[in-house]
């Protein structure tokens, strides 16, 4: 038997959710690079946490759950696409370009492997320190530091001007 | 140079993305993540009951005339999810097949010529109600003798507005369908939407999805055109 009512639930999800979903997108949108794809991995992923939500709110980080949802379905859907019907003349989304950043250094981040890649967002975008990146990864704080140094091992390469 | 003194470089060098991400917001209201997720519960326990016969499905073409200032060009989308496909003759096919990724079918539908918003799970209308006036002659009548389809002519939709396309999960004697709403909009006003009354959205209402007695796919057949044969309601006026 359910120890909440209904209208509680709702509220907490609500409250959740308007506390959530801003920085949930912005996370997702880094990561993807695309508007329109992060709005719907986005939703979904709020969608399922509304599904499971006795699960996800009292999970340890509900927020990372749900970022973590999104880019588990965005893998989902880039799989399925794979086996779908080519486009013909629709054209690839423009990839959502942020202003007043250099047009390699952005290439090159998004380039890198998708956990590597998270864990540069969270820790350069987001100022996530190393525990609280590992919390919304999923991960331990070693296996994130592994994933950091990486990372911008490859950035370095690839973006020498980082060493100016 | 260390990692640490990397990323110092890097938050450097990123400061201007992290500026612009302060604009980026998520427009969806909670109630229409419920009723998402509410509409897939319905699909879900139908499969469960051994329904699967029944597939959801909302059919609708579209008559591009590269009007209401919108580019028309020929575009051939076809997800899991859903599709959209340009016909020879101008006309632009959309079958749904799932209530996902509305923000994608909007954009695909703007490239084919149709300025739309589209909502799952929730209807919504304009300031004023929703402005109807022309959508009978934005709405054709379904081509006789075909399968269910809807056609429209974006020539017909008036400069500076949108068609507002929700589409919600409906449940009827434990079968579901897809209830579908459509008005216009001016582009850019505030929008007030929300879910259909309880009766309608559960299917007990007079308006909610005929029920095909075999199996196969539930086919939209609107009624705002004149149509007849409704499989799916559509409502002028969607409910606050």
């Amino acid at each position: 038997m359910r120890s909440w009512g209904v209208e509680q639930k709702r509220r907490e999800f609500a409250e959740f959710y308007a506390a959530a979903k801003d920085d949930c997108l912005r996370i997702v949108l880094v990561s993807v690079g695309d508007r329109q794809l992060a709005e719907d991995l986005v939703a979904e992923a709020f969608t399922r946490a509304w599904m499971s939500w006795r699960t996800v709110r009292d999970h340890p980080a509900p927020r990372a759950w749900v970022v973590r949802t999104a880019l588990n379905t965005h893998v989902s859907w880039w799989r399925r696409k794979r086996r779908e019907v080519p486009l013909a003349d629709a054209e690839p989304a423009a990839a959502w370009q942020p202003a007043g950043v250099d047009d390699a250094l952005a290439s090159a981040v998004r380039a890198l492997p998708a956990r590597q890649r998270e864990a540069i967002v969270l820790r350069v975008f987001f100022d996530l320190d190393t525990e609280a990146t590992a919390a919304l990864m999923g991960i331990s704080p070693g296996t994130v530091g592994v994933h950091l140094h990486r990372a911008l091992g490859t950035l370095r390469t690839q973006i020498p001007s980082l060493l100016d | 140079m260390n990692d640490e003194e990397v990323l110092a470089a890097l938050r450097s060098s990123l400061g201007g993305a992290k500026d612009s991400l302060a604009d980026v917001h998520l427009d969806r209201s909670a109630d229409a993540i419920r009723a998402r997720a509410r509409g897939r519960r319905v699909r879900r326990g139908l499969a469960g009951a051994g329904t699967a016969g029944v597939a959801l499905g909302v059919s609708l073409a579209f008559t591009v005339g590269g009007g209401s200032g919108a580019t028309a060009r020929s575009v051939h989308v076809n997800l899991d999810a859903w599709s959209v496909n340009t016909l020879p003759g101008g006309l632009v096919y959309l079958d749904v097949r799932e209530l996902v990724q509305p923000a994608l079918l909007r954009q695909t539908l703007a490239q084919a010529g149709v300025p739309a918003i589209v909502t799952f799970g929730e209807f919504c209308t304009g300031p004023s109600g929703g402005d109807t006036g022309n959508l009978d002659q934005v709405l054709g009548k379904a081509a006789p003798g075909g399968a269910p389809k809807l056609t429209i002519r974006p020539a017909a939709i008036p400069a500076g507005s949108e068609l507002s396309i929700g589409i919600v999960s409906v449940s009827k004697q434990g079968l579901a369908g897809l209830d579908t709403s459509f008005g216009l909009v001016k582009e850019g006003s505030r929008l007030t939407c929300g879910q259909p009354p309880a009766g309608q959205a559960a299917g007990v209402g007079k308006k909610g999805p005929r029920v095909p007695g075999q199996t196969g796919p539930v086919k939209a057949k609107p009624t705002a055109s004149g149509g007849s044969g409704v499989a799916v309601p559509v409502k002028t006026t969607p409910a606050s």
